[in-house]
């Protein structure tokens, strides 16, 4: 499995479904990453977006040197830290937008946490700070290696170490004796 | 949130709407620096061919003068000197006044290149070759020399400008560099013959 590599490739080589098999394959997945920065599903699903237009607007930035999913994490984390920064203090969200918003989390949950030990652990990532969380949801979650975690948090391989290490502590002590099963 | 195809629509949407915005951009950015390019090119081709005098020609000007131009500056010295038109003598001895005046311009010339002589080994060329105006000292020279006795020389050269000196006993004064120079005995019986068998 390449991540969407190939994919991309044969895209580049203008077959267009190309695109579509690397949304398929990693377009929920980049929202849910996402969504742990900016805790808004419809801003994670537009800068999910803005992630994708990047590889159709700047079609050879890509360098084949990591895998697809790691760089479009990267840009995907990138972007969310940057609409954090400039994110207006008070939010205008649709009414009916509002409404549906608890939904949509809910059925991205289910396709992307499709076994409840992933459920649970992501119910009790909540209380975590940001960089355990996400460390937590990329190694775990989204079985990125530690060095391919370490670039997308722009992090060496230590310090990724060390937050899952602490992450995993608290997350014991949190989830209790069940929690030692799941970790 | 969006369906699988509105996703997809709105990604390709948003790539066009940024290429488009690239490319504008890209022609912005060529809109201002060929003309920016071409203007310095422009420049650098004409510059060189401007007169312009650099900084180290400038420096050349004021470096010190060879041995060459030095000569070059006394001659030109010489040339001016040929201006003189007048001179005058007020001989003082005690408190009688005595007055002569010379026209014949060899003569002046003459006398003026004795003077000359003695006060280059003093002071630069520059400072001789200045102009002739310090009407002023001939009055502190003449109360000095009411009670010593001696002669106070005015040179006026064609342009009006004049250059006094004074010599009392073996003292030659140069009043314009308000300098003093001990004449030995062969230069002072010199300038007295000059001045004094010549003129009158």
């Amino acid at each position: 499995m390449d991540n969407g590599a190939g994919s991309y490739r044969r895209f580049l080589d203008g077959d267009e479904s190309a695109f579509d098999d690397i949304m398929k394959e990693l377009f929920d997945k980049l929202v849910f990453f996402i969504d742990r920065y900016v805790h808004d599903i419809h801003a994670a699903e537009d800068i999910a977006i803005d992630t994708f237009s990047d590889l159709v607007v700047n079609k050879h930035r890509y360098n084949f040197k990591v895998t697809l999913k790691t760089y479009l994490f990267m840009i995907g984390r990138s972007r969310a830290l940057n609409y954090i920064k400039h994110r207006k203090r008070i939010d205008f969200a649709e009414l009916s937008e509002a409404d549906n918003t608890e939904d949509d989390i809910h059925s991205l949950e289910e396709i992307i946490l499709a076994d409840e030990r992933k459920r649970i652990i992501n119910n009790a990532l909540e209380s975590l700070s940001e960089d355990m969380r996400v460390a937590i949801h990329l190694i775990y979650f989204e079985n990125l290696s530690y060095d391919e975690a370490a670039k997308v948090m722009k992090k060496n391989r230590k310090q990724v170490d060390n937050l899952l290490y602490r992450a995993k502590k608290e997350l014991r002590i949190i989830l209790g004796k069940d929690g030692e099963l799941l970790l | 949130m969006r369906n699988f195809e509105e996703r997809k629509a709105e990604i390709f949407l948003r790539s066009e709407k940024r290429i488009k915005l690239k490319k504008r951009k890209r022609r912005q950015l060529l809109a201002f620096c060929i003309p920016v390019c071409l203007l310095g090119i422009v420049s650098i081709a004409l510059i060189p061919a401007l007169p312009f005098v650099s900084d180290d020609a400038a420096y050349e000007n004021n470096a010190p003068v060879s041995d060459d131009e030095v000569i070059a500056d006394e001659d030109a010295l010489t040339e001016n000197a040929q201006d003189f038109v007048l001179l005058e003598i007020k001989e003082l001895s005690g408190q009688s006044q005595q007055y002569y005046t010379i026209t014949d311009t060899k003569q002046i010339n003459d006398i003026f290149t004795k003077l000359d002589a003695i006060v280059s080994s003093y002071v630069s060329l520059d400072d001789i070759s200045g102009e002739f105006s310090d009407s002023s000292a001939e009055d502190t020279q003449s109360n000095t020399l009411k009670n010593k006795g001696g002669y106070i020389i005015t040179i006026t050269s064609s342009d009006g400008s004049e250059r006094t000196f004074s010599l009392t006993d073996n003292i030659l004064s140069d009043s314009r560099h308000n300098i003093e120079i001990k004449l030995s005995a062969a230069q002072l019986t010199e300038l007295k013959s000059a001045l004094r068998g010549d003129s009158k």
